[in-house]
């Protein structure tokens, strides 16, 4: 199981601020809340980063990147402030 | 010679709080083109009038208060003014930019800025108007927080104000503006070792566009993309920059334990959405910003404040704490005592980490346990026992107790909330911002690296230099114009639906082009400002400036005001001595690594640095070269900079005996402060009554002096001033300006009292001096008055007459406007008030 987090506005798009779900990649990640969450996410995601524990995706294999159990994910839409 | 751009006066009030004097400042069109105003106009004034080596806190330092030129204009989230003084912890330049009206009103005022210099001989109330300045009492409001320090006064006045921190010359203390905050580096420090308690500023001066048409549409569109975006229109109103907290959190910037981490395990306790869901009241803004970031939030069975990020960032994850309404509390504590956050939060967090190292034991709190706090937060602003060693920041702090390395600072001024390991271009930033450890001066890389749309490895070096140059240069534009960073988050688009996946190869191609950005933005410095002769649709300031004041402006050029300021600050602190060694983090960020299994958690400071001064074409030792100087406009400051170059010793010399002196200079000023607050808590009752008496001669004098006319361009025919006037002497209608019939008034002032501060269209007019009423005043006869309270219902000066039932009234001398209204409802068969002529020479 993968802990997931909707940051920021996105957790007020879906509804919901977290969710567990069984995925063995990133990609896999991806297409299990779009189908949980239809258009909605998949509008709100394209402008999101993904990290896993840590790290941004964009650096590690992108989509291809793999997941562990345990392994905690954060969807964040752009943010700024100061 | 006067700027004939519109938008500007054309001059700054400069003010003397010794001589009790003031004097205008010209502002010609040259300073307007180089400088626009803000903190590239404050820079350069202080180049010419600061003189180097002073200590901040001495009577010698200036404060220069500069709104920008959009300020006031209508356009979005463009409130701002800018303080600049000389930094209380660095000794370096200080800038800092508030929100709120003031900027506003000081336009208003007619003002294009505010110089102050010396230092008040007694706690000091400085009044701004369109005639200049005025010296009033505020020997009643010394000691006073900044929320009673406030409350007399009227919405509609544009006011800054210091708490006790600041009398009491804590380095980090704030000025405060109505809830917000002029917060770093000291501000309200300078003010306090002026005496200078509060400045009011009110006036009626409008501005109009030089082009109103064009910059209607102007500002019409940029609302529109603010509100569209997914930062400005979205996360800012939603969340505020509290929602920073998980997004930090996420991306290992989260400064935790004094910045020993990146993770914060509670952080979510502390974020913006908890704040939103469980506390969240309503959004709070500045004039005319259609973002909205400020909060209003449940607490304490009312409503309050709520804390910005950075506060949540200092006095939660980095004290190791969790509790959100603690936070609040502190926020509110802070801001009562005139205190910046950010440096209070990561004093406190350094004290603390010398205690776990054995180095301060009597610290009464822990990272552990907070329950001492909000007693340690007033010592702080009172410098009572510990407190008193907390108030001179976390370098001063911790080098006494022998642990430098442990202030988490950069020149003396503490980081903002953004752990640089996890963003090292951030943490380059905080090394060379002229401010000392600031995010914003320092180009804030965490949006590009972290937080923001793009993927940009936040722990490669590449690029980064350059990206730091261009983001300071743009940030320093935007605020130089007035406008609020913020507006620049919108600058890079939202992905529109149909874009590339963004975690597919396409985009990881991007960030990997994205990183060659070091040789696309590299030849910055040595770039001519008519190398980008365009506005970009994203960043419409450009746009902006030039419709509304006429001034020649485009991409390339706005760049320039920013690099000519940023170059214009560097200069100011490399002549007190803060030469390129101080561009330096402490070791914690630059040689221990954030997470033990990522070999680049740390920041590369020493590979950037150099790269950085190339890209800005400063040289090796961080000096501006004669070829920018002279690129900026700036060749006169070329020849201190070859002396830089050739004798740095005599710098260095200078910022070393700044801080050998400074415990002297802040011992002295503040035994003054100390006594004040002393004899205020006795005698303030008997100081607030003088000091009311003292304002109401102050009108009376002056209206003796004057006959009064309504000035048609300001009237917004409210009526209020014919519904008031004693004798019907103003004919108005609805439709109709307001005008006065010389023939029935009888000069009372009343209209002009009455007259909303933001309209002020009542002109005082000097009277011939056969008609100045200065020696005339009136007495009651004992013998003749009945007792019947007419003259006091009908006087038109509150205060000048006092009656009661039975009782003779009194006429009060310093209070009379000598207008005659008592005299003439006196009825006649008891001819009660006599008019007579005091000889001259007498008070």
């Amino acid at each position: 199981m993968v802990r997931v987090e909707f940051a920021s506005h996105l957790g007020r798009t879906l509804g919901v601020r977290e969710a567990r779900v069984e995925a063995g990649s990133v990609r896999e990640l991806l297409r299990a809340l779009s189908r949980t969450h239809g258009r909605p996410f998949d509008e709100a995601v394209r402008s999101c980063k993904v990290i896993v524990n840590g790290t941004n995706v964009a650096f590690l294999q992108g989509e291809r990147t793999r997941l562990a159990d345990g392994d905690e994910v954060v969807l964040l839409p752009p943010l700024a402030g100061g | 010679m006067t700027t004939r751009y519109a938008g500007y006066s054309g001059r700054l009030l400069d003010v003397d709080l010794g001589a009790r004097t003031w004097r205008e400042f010209p502002l010609g069109d040259r300073w307007v083109e180089l400088y626009l105003g803000g903190k590239a106009l404050a820079a350069r004034i202080l180049w010419e009038e600061l003189e180097p080596g002073i200590d901040p806190l001495s009577p010698a330092n200036l404060l220069v208060i500069t709104p920008g030129p959009l300020t006031g204009s209508g356009a979005p989230a463009s409130s701002r003014f800018n303080l600049s003084t000389k930094n209380v912890l660095t000794g370096g330049v200080l800038s800092s930019n508030c929100g709120g009206t003031f900027g506003v009103h000081l336009k208003r005022a007619g003002w294009d800025g505010l110089i102050v210099r010396g230092r008040a001989d007694r706690p000091t109330w400085l009044a701004v108007d369109e005639g200049g300045a005025r010296f009033l009492d505020a020997r009643h409001l010394w000691g006073l927080d900044t929320e009673e320090t406030q409350r007399d006064l009227s919405p509609k006045v544009g006011r800054i104000c210091i708490g006790p921190a600041g009398e009491h010359l804590v380095r980090f203390a704030c000025v405060v503006s109505g809830h917000r905050v002029l917060g770093r580096g000291g501000t309200g420090a300078v003010m306090g070792s002026k005496l200078l308690k509060r400045i009011t500023v009110g006036g009626g001066r409008r501005h109009p566009a030089h082009d109103p048409e064009a910059f209607r549409r102007t500002v019409r569109d940029w609302v529109a993309t603010l509100r569209g975006h997914s930062i400005t229109g979205r996360q800012l109103p939603r969340y505020g920059t509290a929602a920073l907290v998980n997004g930090t959190n996420a991306t290992n910037t989260l400064p935790t334990r004094n910045f020993r981490a990146g993770r914060f395990e509670a952080a979510d306790e502390v974020s913006g959405e908890t704040m939103a869901e469980r506390h969240l009241a309503r959004n709070d803004g500045c004039l005319s910003c259609p973002i909205r970031c400020g909060r209003v939030v449940r607490h304490g069975g009312g409503e309050c404040k709520g804390p910005e990020f950075e506060t949540i960032g200092m006095l939660g994850p980095n004290i190791h704490n969790a509790d959100l309404p603690n936070i609040f509390r502190w926020n509110l504590l802070a801001d009562a005592l005139g205190m910046d956050t950010i440096s209070l939060g990561s004093t406190i967090a350094t004290a603390m980490e010398l205690r776990e190292r054995g180095l301060f034991p009597e610290l009464p709190v822990s990272f552990e346990d907070h329950a001492g706090m909000d007693r340690l937060i007033e010592d702080v602003a009172w410098r009572r026992g510990v407190g008193a060693e907390l108030a001179d920041g976390s370098l001063r702090l911790a080098e006494r107790r022998g642990a430098p390395e442990l202030a988490m600072q950069s020149k003396g001024l503490e980081f903002a909330a953004y752990e640089p390991r996890g963003a090292v271009g951030h943490g380059l930033g905080y090394a060379v911002s002229n401010r000392g450890g600031c995010h914003i001066n320092g180009g804030y890389l965490v949006f590009f690296e972290a937080l923001g749309p793009l993927n940009i490895d936040p722990l490669t070096p590449l690029a980064k230099p350059a990206l730091v140059v261009f983001q300071q240069n743009t940030m320093e534009a935007v605020a130089v114009a007035g406008g609020c960073v913020f507006t620049t988050y919108a600058v890079i688009p939202d992905l529109p639906a149909w874009a590339v996946n963004p975690h597919g190869w396409q985009a990881r191609l991007v960030n990997q082009v994205l990183q060659l950005t070091r040789f696309a933005l590299g030849g910055q410095g040595k770039m001519s400002p008519e190398a980008m002769p365009f506005h970009l649709p994203l960043l419409p300031h450009t746009k902006a400036l030039a419709s509304y004041t006429g001034v020649k402006m485009n991409l390339g050029l706005f760049s320039a005001v920013g690099e000519r300021s940023y170059t214009l600050e560097r200069m100011i602190n490399l002549r007190e001595g803060l030469l390129g060694e101080t561009d330096a983090l402490p070791p914690r960020l630059t040689d221990e690594l954030q997470r033990p299994n990522e070999p680049r958690s740390r920041v590369p400071l020493a590979e950037m640095l150099p790269v950085y001064y190339q890209v800005r074409d400063w040289d090796a030792a961080g000096v501006p070269t004669r070829r920018l100087l002279d690129k900026l406009d700036l060749g006169d400051l070329a020849e201190v900079a070859d002396e830089v170059r050739g004798r740095p010793e005599k710098f260095r010399a200078r910022r070393r005996a700044l801080r050998e002196r400074e415990a002297e200079v802040l011992g002295a000023a503040l035994a003054s402060a100390r006594e004040w607050a002393e004899r205020a808590a006795r005698e303030r009752d008997r100081w607030r009554e003088e000091a009311l008496r003292a304002c109401a001669a102050e009108w009376a004098a002056r209206v003796r002096r004057a006959s009064f006319a309504i000035d048609p361009d300001r009237c917004r025919r409210c009526g209020l001033c014919a519904g008031e006037c004693p004798v019907g002497a103003i004919a108005w209608r609805r439709t109709e300006r307001a005008t006065i019939d010389p023939a029935k008034c009888i000069r009372c002032g009343r209209c002009a009292a009455v007259c909303p501060p933001h309209f002020d269209a009542v002109r005082f007019v000097p009277v011939p001096a056969d008609e100045d009423r200065s020696r005339v005043a009136f007495r009651v006869l004992p013998d003749k008055c009945e007792k019947c309270g007419l003259c006091f219902r009908k006087c038109p000066v509150p205060g000048a007459i006092s009656w009661r039932k039975g009782e003779l009234a009194v006429i009060h001398d310093d209070a009379c406007v000598a207008c005659g209204r008592c005299r003439d409802v006196c009825p006649p068969k008891f001819g009660a008030i006599e008019r007579f002529v005091r000889p001259a020479g007498d008070a």
